[in-house]
């Protein structure tokens, strides 16, 4: 029996019937071959892409809680607040198993932990009473750029540069701080506090008083 | 009698090397149309681009299935509730 390789090597071409040779119905479909493995490759690439970003997203979407969450607990002040939750995040993103997916182009975190009050950002038309809104966290713009290729002689996947960003946040609040709970319990802020409550608590009734020497700050 | 000449004309030869060269115009002709009307009619955006833009992104973002910017206003942290940052008093 007569390899492939020895068959159509270059000498067995030269040397067979030309006759023969222009018979050969071999390859007849080789363009329809790679058309369609164009179309099941790019399909298939959509689709890894997809599954990848979707999953990197849950990623993200974990980074940005446990910043928020390191940044929620009290401290001193709002800068070491800001401070630990920065740390968190450049800890996480710097994780041997989580920095491949920023590292090599494929994904990209913009705008750092992004920790601050984005209440901006909201509209506050609806319904919601303003004070309950809190978008007090962690909002980091997510780019997956691994969604933008170019699948041959079918097309882009986009039409736009960096067309598939998406901010994702996780919004915890903030506990007071220790100079904030001071500065609210002096004693001219605390009497201007108890002022402006409201005048159904005057029918609470207090019973006993009991004198609590730590203030909780 | 007169023999007969051969003419080139009559020569089967070279007939399925012009079949073949039809047939391999003809897949890449038809190769090249589906590919001309997938870009036409942006097929691959909408697999990709299209329900990034309205389904994905809101999700992601607030938690609602559509754009991200009309899924703003319906974000979670709108919802009316007692919570309150600055001691509401009770209704």
């Amino acid at each position: 029996m007569i390899s492939n390789s020895k068959l159509y090597s270059t000498k067995n071409i030269r040397s067979a019937n030309p006759l023969k040779a222009l018979q050969n119905e071999r390859g007849l479909v080789t363009i329809d071959f790679i058309f369609a493995s164009i179309l099941i490759g790019g399909f298939f690439a959509i689709l890894f892409s997809i599954m990848l970003t979707l999953s990197v997203v849950e990623v993200t979407q974990y980074i940005t809680y446990a910043t928020a969450r390191t940044f929620y607990a009290g401290h001193w002040d709002r800068t070491q607040q800001e401070n630990l939750g920065e740390a968190k995040f450049n800890e996480l993103i710097e994780n041997e198993t989580v920095s491949p997916f920023f590292n090599n182009g494929w994904f990209e975190l913009e705008g750092g932990p992004g920790i601050q009050d984005w209440g901006d950002v909201y509209p506050s038309s609806r319904n919601a009473s303003e004070d309950s809104a809190n978008f007090i966290g962690s909002r980091i713009e997510l780019n997956a750029k691994i969604l933008e290729f170019r699948i041959p002689l079918i097309g882009d996947t986009s039409d736009l540069d960096d067309a598939f960003k998406a901010n994702v946040a996780s919004y915890l609040n903030r506990e007071p701080t220790s100079q904030e709970c001071l500065e609210f319990l002096n004693e001219q802020n605390r009497f201007e506090a108890i002022k402006r409550l409201d005048g159904s608590y005057r029918n609470s009734a207090i019973r006993d008083y009991v004198r609590v020497a730590d203030n909780g700050c | 009698m007169k023999k007969r000449t051969a003419s080139p004309l009559n020569s089967q030869r070279g007939q399925m090397t012009v079949e073949v060269i039809l047939l391999a115009v003809l897949f890449t002709a038809l190769a090249l149309l589906i590919g001309r009307y997938f870009k036409d009619e942006q097929i691959i955006q909408d697999a990709v681009q299209t329900p990034w833009n309205n389904k994905f992104a809101g999700m992601i973002e607030n938690g609602v299935w559509g754009g991200a910017e009309e899924t703003r206003e319906l974000h979670p942290n709108l919802l009316s509730r007692h919570s309150s940052l600055k001691g509401d008093s009770v209704q």
